[in-house]
């Protein structure tokens, strides 16, 4: 049977075909202010790749914080149970998921079969949010998929001390001006988003295998900084992005 | 079912010397017996500012949104407004209105902060004397015995009404059109307009409705709906909760079966003696409510009846509507959250602002409902 999922995000939209337990292919492409229609070529991609048509799909679910958004969904999903049971396809032995997005970040504990045990979210605070590292490497005119190697690359981290993005920005240019290297500004960055985050997830259980979720998974500064801050090494899956998408595809079938 | 409901405007124009309340501790029999009509002023999403210049930014809505409907003239016609000593803020509330709002008269009581000690009784029924007197000042009345009966009486009534619709709600068949949002209008409807009123309205219903579902139990068709198939949650909060939050629950599909809201099913779960001395028959009915959080009692008493109560209405989770910045919800949420973990029953934490973020809500609610889901 095959099954489609949809995860309509702040920034991109998500697509993921199966066949049965088969991922047959996946898309990413940036939301943009149409969320539908981000939707259908996501999706349009995604069939494309996997070289069939719309008739093929059985089932649709969509999640994501425009789940209502994705035409022709069977159903809608949040994308906490989504992201579990994502997680669960890409590590099995995935006990938490820690999914920073572009406009929130989440703490899931999962059980077995990938069921969502327990959550807690950030959605009130751009702070440990992708936004965060948006504005900062606006700030300091870098290019955003540079920012993590940066990141670990600097050998002291600037101290960023503002909860708050706004502020934390204002901070970011004090600290240029000081002359602070940009690369210690960045690690102080990511220290800040990680400290941020790690101080949610603190409030589930945190218990191996944590994995990564979300765009901001990509960011392997992020990820290093939460292992040491969590203590806990953290899996980073290749299709970490994906991990909403590929859950809601796998629910379509149940 | 057609709800009743009135403006807090229209409700001051048309009800005879409304006098506005805002905690469950208020004794609202006596202010009845004086011929008042306790409406209870409830928060509004609209933040006029007027209250913010008065009060610290972490101050709770609850009391931010009665100043600042007040500072903007909208309790204009008031008689009065009546104060407990529920929590510190409450009491800052009352130290303000003299000062700011001197065109309605402010009567304000201590209730105890430790309800189960040996001189609570004494200390309330001294208090409550004194606010009679003050409340005969006002009016110039005297409040007999005979009266303040016959308004305990009344009170008692309407309370027994709302206990038939708490389990109504808690039960598995119900008539089209019941659910959280409809249960919760009907309970708030207890609380602006005459008891009378709402007595008159609603038994005629909780009658009908009665005779909806035995006929639809005896020949298993609509209109009852089976909810049989919803997860079933108990809600914890302060006041009475909001109505966002309630569509969101019920948008979500799940089936609200009892709370812990202040003037929730606590409020309404205890009658005042009718056989006794009535200014004593209420200060024992104001200690003998499960206490709110910001009262002294045995150490887990409200934890213990979360327990209780989840255990007699087969629940499947909890969800804490917590509102920002009260802090004495937060801190048993503590307790009943670790006591909820012990049983392995699940539960979700939200946090209220003024203005109900119904997207943020929604994600939350629905993600709680696919976990707690079989």
């Amino acid at each position: 049977m095959v099954t489609a999922g949809v995860d309509v995000g702040a920034i991109t939209a998500k697509a993921a075909v199966f066949d049965g337990d088969d991922l047959l292919a996946t898309a990413v492409i940036l939301a943009g202010y149409e969320r539908s229609a981000a939707a259908t070529k996501a999706l349009d991609q995604a069939l494309a790749q996997a070289e069939l048509t719309r008739e093929e799909i059985a089932r649709l679910v969509g999640t994501g914080y425009g789940r209502i958004q994705v035409p022709n969904a069977d159903r809608t999903v949040t994308e906490i149970t989504c992201h579990a049971r994502g997680a669960f396809f890409l590590c099995p032995d995935v006990h938490t998921v820690i999914d920073i997005g572009g406009q929130d970040s989440k703490a899931i504990s999962v059980g077995a079969d990938g069921k969502v045990l327990d959550f807690v979210m950030n959605d009130k605070c751009a702070a440990g949010t992708g936004r965060f590292l948006e504005v900062m490497a606006h700030a300091l005119e870098t290019d955003l998929v540079d920012f993590g190697p940066i990141a670990l690359s600097a050998p002291h981290r600037a101290q960023i001390s503002s909860t708050c993005t706004v502020f934390a920005e204002s901070e970011v240019i004090t600290h240029v001006a000081s002359g602070v290297p940009k690369a210690e500004v960045i690690a102080g960055l990511h220290d800040a988003i990680a400290a941020r985050v790690a101080t949610m997830v603190a409030r589930i259980p945190v218990r191996d295998s944590v994995v990564f979720t979300g765009g901001v998974a990509r960011n392997d500064g992020v990820a290093r900084m939460l292992e040491e801050k969590l203590k806990h090494h953290i899996v980073v899956p290749e299709l970490a992005q994906l991990a909403g998408a590929i859950g809601a595809a796998l629910i379509a079938r149940e | 079912m057609q709800t009743v409901t009135h403006t807090l405007q229209a409700a001051i124009r048309d009800f005879p010397s409304p006098l506005g309340f805002i905690t469950a501790y208020i004794p609202e029999e006596l202010f009845h017996a004086a011929g008042f009509t306790p409406l209870f002023i409830f928060p509004t999403s609209q933040d006029r500012g007027f209250a913010r210049a008065h009060l610290p930014s972490f101050t709770c809505w609850i009391v931010g949104s009665v100043l600042d409907q007040a500072l903007a003239g909208e309790l204009d016609g008031l008689a009065a407004m009546a104060l407990a000593k529920t929590c510190d803020t409450t009491q800052g509330l009352a130290d303000l209105w003299p000062w700011n709002v001197p065109g309605i008269p402010c009567l304000h009581f201590g209730m105890p902060l430790r309800l189960d000690g040996p001189a609570a009784h004494t200390y309330l029924l001294a208090e409550l004397r004194s606010l009679q007197q003050r409340i005969e000042a006002l009016t110039g009345q005297a409040i007999s015995d005979g009266a303040l009966n016959e308004s305990i009486a009344l009170f008692n009534r309407a309370r027994s009404l709302v206990r038939r619709l708490y389990t109504r709600a808690g039960s598995t068949f119900q008539p089209d059109g019941w659910t959280a949002s409809a249960l919760y209008e009907r309970v708030r409807a207890a609380f602006e307009m005459p008891k009378e009123a709402y007595i008159d309205h609603l038994t005629p219903v909780l009658d009908n409705d009665s005779i909806v579902i035995a006929r639809s139990k005896a020949t298993q068709q609509s209109p009852a709906s089976d909810r049989r198939c919803l997860p079933r949650v108990l809600l914890v909060g302060p006041a009475l909760g909001d109505l966002a939050l309630f569509e969101v629950l019920d948008q979500a599909g799940v089936h609200v079966v009892g709370d812990l809201f202040d003037l929730g099913e606590r409020y309404f779960g205890v009658d005042a003696a009718e056989d006794a001395e009535p200014l004593g028959s209420l200060a024992d009915r104001l200690l003998a409510l499960l206490p709110t959080p910001t009262k002294h009692h045995r150490l887990g008493a409200r934890t213990d009846h979360l327990l209780s109560l989840a255990q007699e209405r087969h629940a499947d989770g909890v969800v804490f509507a917590r509102q920002k910045f009260c802090d004495p919800h937060g801190f048993d949420y503590v307790q009943m959250r670790h006591a909820l973990d012990r049983i392995g029953l699940p539960h979700l934490l939200l946090e209220l602002e003024q203005a109900s973020q119904t997207g943020q809500l929604r994600t939350r609610v629905e993600a709680f409902r696919e976990m707690i889901t079989h």
